[in-house]
């Protein structure tokens, strides 16, 4: 620990601990209960007249139900409006609900004020661009009090009085699939002006009693006299308790001053097939939900979920608060359907969970409470499987960014490479070990003195040379990049910021920037709201303003929440104001989705557009899967975090965040070898692979142990590489759009067991082991000094019995094929649990590289696994890796069949004929599980002739090697069948 | 790449191949060829029984278990390739690092199939290292002499403070008996003073004269008797030694007759000079019987006898007090530094104890805004931080381990490797922190330069120059003389 920062360390342990007290551990962040705006709307036993008095029910005045043409950001298309009626103590009002087709049959609803005299805020921009706004099939009035809606086959039913919206996956189906209003706890908390707000009164009148004030004290007897006199003193109190905080909150010594009064919105949802909810990532909590009110059996949390945005120092595992992150999406999984919604609401939210009824059935039903914004939501019919509410979701939040194929590699990272020998020296350590790592990292400590965008010179002479040294040895290099931005005038991006004035500011009227501390010290924070400002800050990749800013440089943004270590709950002030207007209560969730936006498209922009931006970031929102990478944030190194890194990171596949991963090794303190080994099996498997660790941590390279160590560190490194040609392909799925189409398969690269098996309740739980795509099964040993666990391999049904097959067993003969259900596997530190699923076909390369890019003309083999018909069928998607070149045909994608008759074909796509480095790969090998017996011949008939090849089977396995066949053939000549009798 | 070239490429290269000889097998050791010999038809797999067809060899698909059958391609996680680099070394890199797309060996023959254009360097690179040895070898002698210097000096302190050592632990014994005897003699004395007093006690109580002589006598012999039989046997020894000295001494006091200022003076010279305890039984009887030898004396002291010999035995006393603290002190000043000296020589000084004489030698440097001092083998500082004390040596004695230095904050306490290179000062070349709290120095020095650095780059200059394919006249134009090495 050097001296500045020894010191820098006590001015920061002060903050901390000034911080800590209403920051970081889960006891200090704040709950429902001191929240006014939760406490409020949360309540749902409040007696009748208050809650007519100021929680009134939702009524649609009849009259007012049209639909109309409307555009949409430049999208025409279709939408109904409609009144209701909506009065608050004496304050009489009307609201506008709205209903969007999307594309894909989902149903956007949104309610806000007519009139108001504040804006409420939309976060349209977390949806598609273009916006997927789509058309009704028909709309009719359908029943007494209530219209009909059609969209692309879903019915959705709007009842008037009182509210309630009905979604109907399909025509045929009884009951419906969400239902909206069905407790009656959709609720808006009505802008209003200060001076005749409803609680302004009282406000005054508590805080001091200003007799002289005739004009408020007239306002007092009037609201009294308007609401009855008999009721005066239960009208007085229902008044006090609605207005309680209503302007100002003392939350936890921090206080928060709310000029815009009450401003609330509330509704609850219901998912009648609903049985079990996954999503509402980020949370380090179970991949199922739970009930959240303690009363109820199965609740696990008393308190709500809740959503904001927060750098939570060392975050402990199995709470529902919120992390770095909200996705406020929901799956409500039942056996024969799944259904879905995602709340659209970018400030403070809480969620509650509970079990319902809707026809005396059981079923679920959620409660989502936020503190301001519009009310609104995405209801998803979803259909059988969970599949469909993930494609719907898609269509309105877009595809994942096609990712940069190095990102699936290794990479190694570290708080901090110290200089620039270190670093060449870690590179060079991957050769030296023959370790396969496609990027190193640079955190915080190599700019100069936390000012981003510039290197520590003296560290870090000579960056070019460093970046070019990296890439001669076909990797990357990642530097850091936060929001906070060093108050200092000397620095360029400071003062060119704080001339444009793209600071957000203090909540005052002045003009003055708000700043608060993190690791630059005193800081500003940039408005990434404005685009505006996103604009200026794409610029910064360049380089013109970075320097050195080479062609293997990307970049990762970091305390992007924002962090403020003075501030409260460790983040910025809810009351600080942005450029646009906006006071950050409601923006804060997407804050750093704006900046990864903008870092996004400083990437892409700064590189004419040909090379995919890759930038990794710790906060996000619905959509920020646009725009690349996150990661489960500043997790610890012990078992426990390594277990719920699984179902961490599974929330965020099923939430469209496929590019994601946990700090490998844990991030806090040291791991002992055994942990650090299991932790590279387990993430081998899983999307996002770095190794990351903490400043005060000990050094945990590959090669910083004993050998032994380093050769199973490099085993489960080799894995990941082996199965790269299966990740890029599921990866390419997931991003395109036609992906239903042209790969069939389109779920998120790593799925829960769930998703394959929905309608097997064994798998519900399930987060201890997962797919990838819909072939492997992998389940890593999650405990310390365990070398056994269960595996539950889900059998299928008695139409269509799953077939299993051990790729690594080690064991006897025939262990190759699993036993279905639960099974006990032996697994020694080195052996990697991954089951092939009969039916499927996987693409591998076993040659060992240095890292992706060095692959690209190897050859690759086929792992086929044959389902209990004998047949199986899969999918290989080559291209360049990092262009958008494929965009224009320059990719491959080649269909397997394997048919019962023991022939295998292959289809390329037609679209995909233009050539690129790696484009005409051969198959050198093909292993076939689960033939009944050995085949008596195997050959190639090709366009002119057939040819026998060598072929042994071993233990029920089929191994055919030395093959030369073109993976995906596109010529005539190439093209190739192979048969065995 | 255009594949037709890469084609072209692969067959021309294949011709080759055949061409120079069907006895080389690509990414092989001439040397090693014997490995790769066709065995009936077989390749024997190098690190297991497994055989595979010949025709397995580099077939570009890997056949052994072991990964051995593809040194010349990059089918097997295994196997190793060859790079002959003329003008350079040989060098042996995983054949996965082949048509990979990046130049590897400096003759670019790992991109055998072009993918990438690998020019040969390995002439320029290695001249450069020629010369780059050349430096190093110079170095290294420098080095060389330096550190037989420094063993030397080593040697010579090492001796020095076995000397110093040696003077230590025997003025140390030495000074111990004399204390031990000093303690006797103080303690004798301090008894008759016990004595006497208790005598005047009595005398004063019972006008009583001096014959009681024997009272006293049985008084010592109680106290005699008390004391251990060992310290006895060893009190008669020095009796027997020191009778001459006392001899000498009484006689002084003979001399003296009956001045009390000589009795005075006599008094402390016999405490100095004698070194006996027992002495003190002597002068006692000296004492009475040269009260009863001058009746005089006697008659005229009669009043003043009592203040007369206590008051000489007082000063006796002091005196010898003060003696035994001086004794004490400077014995306790040589048990600490013959204690610092036994510490010194039980640290490892490594081969030759060559580090000795670099033992508390401080280095320093200005680095990143700290300043950093490091004391070989003792303790390394930042600022006023500690960064570590030295704690022990890695195997083979290059790294020094320093532990235990101020803890950090919420952290361990700061460690510190110092890394020794073979130089010809003692100068701090980096200091790094690749982990919090945890240092690194790299040091050169010329305790580590050793014969067999020398012979090492001696061997890989011979190596270089071996391989070097040239005629006659390009060898004596670009490379350094193989005399200057």
């Amino acid at each position: 620990m050097l001296l500045s920062k020894v010191i820098f360390v006590i001015i920061f342990v002060l903050l901390y601990t000034v911080s800590c007290s209403n920051g970081a551990k889960w006891s200090e962040l704040c709950k429902c209960e001191e929240l006014s705006f939760c406490r409020r709307n949360r309540a749902t036993d409040q007696a009748f007249v208050e809650a007519s008095l100021f929680y009134p029910k939702m009524r649609i005045k009849e009259a007012s139900v049209k639909a109309q043409k409307v555009t949409v950001e430049g999208v025409i298309g279709d939408m109904l409006n409609a009144q209701l009626e909506y009065s608050v103590g004496n304050i009489s009002t009307v609201l506008v609900l709205q209903i969007f087709p999307l594309i894909g049959g989902s149903f956007r609803l949104t309610i806000a004020e007519e009139e108001a005299p504040l804006l409420r805020f939309d976060t349209r921009d977390a949806l598609n661009e273009p916006f997927p706004l789509g058309h009704f099939d028909r709309s009719a009035d359908c029943e007494d009090g209530a219209t009909c809606l059609w969209n692309e086959g879903r019915k959705l039913i709007l009842k008037y009085s009182p509210l309630e919206l009905l979604l109907f996956s399909n025509n045929e189906s009884l009951y419906p699939s969400v239902v909206v209003n069905h407790h009656q706890l959709t609720k808006l908390e009505v802008l209003q002006d200060y001076s005749s707000h409803l609680c302004a009164s009282l406000q005054v009148t508590n805080l001091e009693s200003r007799a002289n004030s005739e004009s408020l004290d007239d306002n007092i007897r009037s609201d009294n006299i308007s609401l009855g006199k008999d009721m005066n003193t239960t009208v007085d109190s229902m008044l006090q308790t609605y207005c309680e905080n209503a302007f100002e909150e003392n939350v936890h010594g921090h206080v928060d001053q709310k000029k815009r009064g009450l401003e609330a919105v509330a509704m609850d949802i219901t998912f009648p097939l609903g049985e079990h909810f996954y999503g509402l990532a980020e949370r380090a909590a179970d991949l199922s939900l739970s009930f959240t009110k303690e009363s109820l059996y199965g609740s696990v949390y008393s308190e709500p979920y809740r959503f904001y945005n927060l750098d939570v120092f060392e975050y402990e595992t199995q709470k529902p608060l919120g992390l770095y992150g909200s996705i406020p999406l929901l799956y409500a999984l039942g056996e024969k359907s799944t259904s879905g919604c995602l709340w659209l609401n970018a400030a403070e939210t809480f969620v509650d969970i509970f079990p319902s009824n809707w026809s005396q059935e059981t079923s679920l039903s959620s409660h989502f409470i936020s503190e301001t914004g519009l009310l609104d939501v995405v209801l998803f019919p979803g259909g059988e499987t969970p599949q469909e509410v993930f494609n719907q979701y898609l269509l309105v939040t877009g595809r994942p960014a096609m990712t940069q194929r190095f990102a699936l590699g290794y990479h190694q990272s570290r708080w901090n490479y110290r200089d620039q020998m270190d670093t060449l020296t870690v590179n060079q350590r991957f050769d030296q070990f023959n370790i396969p790592c496609d990027v190193i990292w640079l955190d915080i400590e190599h700019t100069n003195g936390k000012r981003y965008f510039t290197w520590d010179m003296e560290k870090f002479p000579d960056p070019s040379s460093l970046l070019k040294q990296i890439g001669d040895n076909g990797r990357k290099l990642v530097t850091i990049v936060d929001p906070h931005i060093k108050v200092d005038n000397d620095y360029f991006v400071y003062r060119e910021a704080k001339t444009n004035q793209f600071f957000i500011r203090k909540q005052d009227e002045s003009e003055a920037e708000y700043s608060g501390w993190c690791w630059a010290g005193l800081s500003a924070y940039l408005d990434f709201v404005s685009d505006k400002v996103r604009n200026w800050w794409s610029k910064r990749f360049h380089p013109r303003y970075y320097p050195h800013f080479g062609d293997n440089l990307y970049t990762w943004i970091d305390m992007n929440e924002p962090t403020v270590f003075d501030g409260p709950e460790n983040t910025i002030p809810k009351s600080v104001r942005h450029l646009d207007g906006w006071e950050h209560r409601q923006v804060h969730n997407m804050y750093g989705f704006y900046m990864h936006k903008a870092t996004y498209y400083g990437l892409l922009q700064s590189r004419n557009f040909s090379d995919r931006p890759f930038v990794l970031s710790r906060s996000f929102f619905t959509g920020s899967h646009r725009y690349g990478a996150v990661w489960t944030g500043d997790n610890q190194a012990n078992w426990e975090h390594l277990r719920y890194s699984i179902p961490m990171i599974l929330s965020l596949q099923i939430s469209g965040m496929i590019l994601s991963g946990a700090d490998v090794g844990g991030f806090f303190f040291d791991p002992d070898p055994e942990l650090l080994i299991r932790w590279y099996e387990t993430a081998a498997f899983q999307p996002f692979f770095r190794a990351h660790a903490h400043e005060d941590t000990r050094r945990r390279e590959p090669w910083e142990f004993d050998e032994r160590t380093t050769m199973l560190m490099r085993k489960a490194v080799l894995r990941r590489y082996e199965f790269m040609p299966y990740w890029y392909t599921l990866f390419a799925a997931s991003s395109s759009s036609h992906c239903e189409a042209d790969f069939e398969n389109c779920g998120p690269p790593m799925r829960p067991l769930f998703w394959e098996f929905s309608s097997d309740r064994k798998t519900w739980k399930e987060q201890t082991e997962w797919m990838i795509g819909n072939a492997l099964l992998v389940a890593p040993i999650l405990e310390k000094d365990s070398s056994m666990r269960t595996v539950y391999l889900p059998p299928g049904n008695s139409s269509h019995l799953e077939q299993w097959f051990d790729l690594f067993a080690t064991e006897s003969k025939m262990a190759g094929i699993g036993q279905r259900g639960f099974t006990q596997v032996i697994a020694p530190l080195g052996r990697h649990i991954v089951f092939q699923r009969g039916g499927t076909i996987v693409p591998f390369r076993n040659r060992t590289r240095r890292s992706t890019i060095c692959m690209d003309r190897d050859p690759v083999g086929l792992r086929i696994a044959l389902d209990h018909n004998g047949q199986a069928k899969g999918i290989i998607y080559l291209d360049d890796g990092h262009s958008f070149l494929y965009e224009s045909g320059h990719f491959r994608l080649a269909k397997y069949l394997w048919n019962a008759t023991g022939t295998l074909q292959v289809m390329v796509h037609p679209l995909g004929n233009k050539s690129f480095v790696g484009s005409e790969v051969m198959i050198e090998k093909i292993v076939v599980y689960g033939m009944k017996q050995q085949p008596n011949r195997v050959y190639v008939s090709s366009y002119l002739n057939h040819t026998t090849v060598n072929f042994s089977f071993r233990d029920g396995v089929l191994f055919i090697n030395k093959l030369k066949l073109k993976a995906a053939p596109m010529n005539g000549n190439d093209k190739w069948e192979l048969h065995i009798y | 790449m255009r594949p037709v070239l890469v084609f072209v490429i692969s067959t021309l290269l294949l011709v080759i191949q055949e061409t120079c000889g069907l006895n080389t097998v690509r990414g092989v050791n001439p040397k090693q060829m014997r490995l790769y010999e066709n065995k009936e038809g077989f390749f024997h797999c190098l690190n297991s029984s497994q055989k595979v067809p010949y025709s397995s060899l580099n077939d570009d698909f890997c056949d052994c278990d072991d990964g051995t059958d593809e040194p010349g391609t990059a089918a097997c996680d295994g196997s190793t390739f060859y790079c002959e680099n003329i003008g350079f070394v040989p060098m042996n890199i995983p054949s996965s690092q082949v048509n990979d797309g990046i130049c590897d060996c400096c003759d670019g023959s790992d991109e055998w199939l072009g993918y990438v254009e690998c020019p040969n360097r390995c002439v320029q690179i290695g001249k450069r290292r020629l010369e780059q040895i050349l430096d190093e070898v110079k170095t290294v002698k420098k080095g060389l002499n330096k550190r037989e210097e420094l063993k030397n000096l080593s040697s010579l302190r090492a001796a020095a403070l076995h000397n110093k050592m040696k003077f230590l632990q025997v003025s140390i014994q030495e000074a111990e008996v004399l204390e031990r005897k000093t303690k006797k003699e103080f303690d004798w004395l301090e008894h008759v003073l016990k004595v006497i007093q208790a005598r005047e006690l009595a005398m004063n109580v019972s006008t009583g004269n001096f014959s009681s002589n024997s009272s006293v006598a049985d008084i010592i012999t109680d106290r005699e008797s008390s004391n251990d039989t060992e310290s006895m046997n060893s009190l008669q020894i020095e009796e027997h030694e020191m009778t001459p000295n006392y001899e000498k001494n009484s006689d002084e006091i003979d001399r003296c007759s009956w001045q009390t200022d000589c009795i005075l003076e006599t008094c402390q010279n016999v405490s100095k000079a004698y070194t006996s305890s027992h002495i003190l039984l002597r002068l006692q009887k000296l004492f009475f019987d040269f009260l009863s030898k001058f009746p005089v004396l006697s008659k005229f002291l009669a009043g003043s006898q009592r203040e007369i010999d206590t008051e000489i035995l007082q000063l006796c006393i002091n005196n010898l007090q003060e003696q035994l603290e001086n004794l004490r002190s400077g014995l306790e000043r040589n048990r600490t530094e013959l204690e610092r000296i036994q510490q010194y020589f039980s640290v490892d000084y490594g081969p030759e104890s060559v580090f000795l004489a670099l033992r508390d030698t401080c280095l320093e440097v200005t680095s990143q805004g700290y300043h950093y001092k490091l004391c070989l083998l003792s303790q390394v500082f930042q600022d006023s931080i500690n960064l570590g004390k030295f704690s022990r040596w890695d195997s083979n004695h290059t790294k020094m381990i320093f532990m235990d230095g101020t803890p950090c904050w919420n952290g361990p306490a700061r460690s510190t490797i110092v890394n020794l290179i073979c130089g010809v000062n003692e100068t701090i070349l980096k200091v790094s922190e690749p982990a919090k709290c945890q240092y690194q120095f790299w040091v050169t020095t010329c305790a580590v330069c050793s014969v067999d650095e020398m012979k090492k780059l001696r061997d890989e200059a011979s190596l270089i120059l071996s391989n070097f394919n040239f005629t006659k006249e390009q060898k004596s134009a670009t490379v350094p003389k193989h005399d200057e090495l």
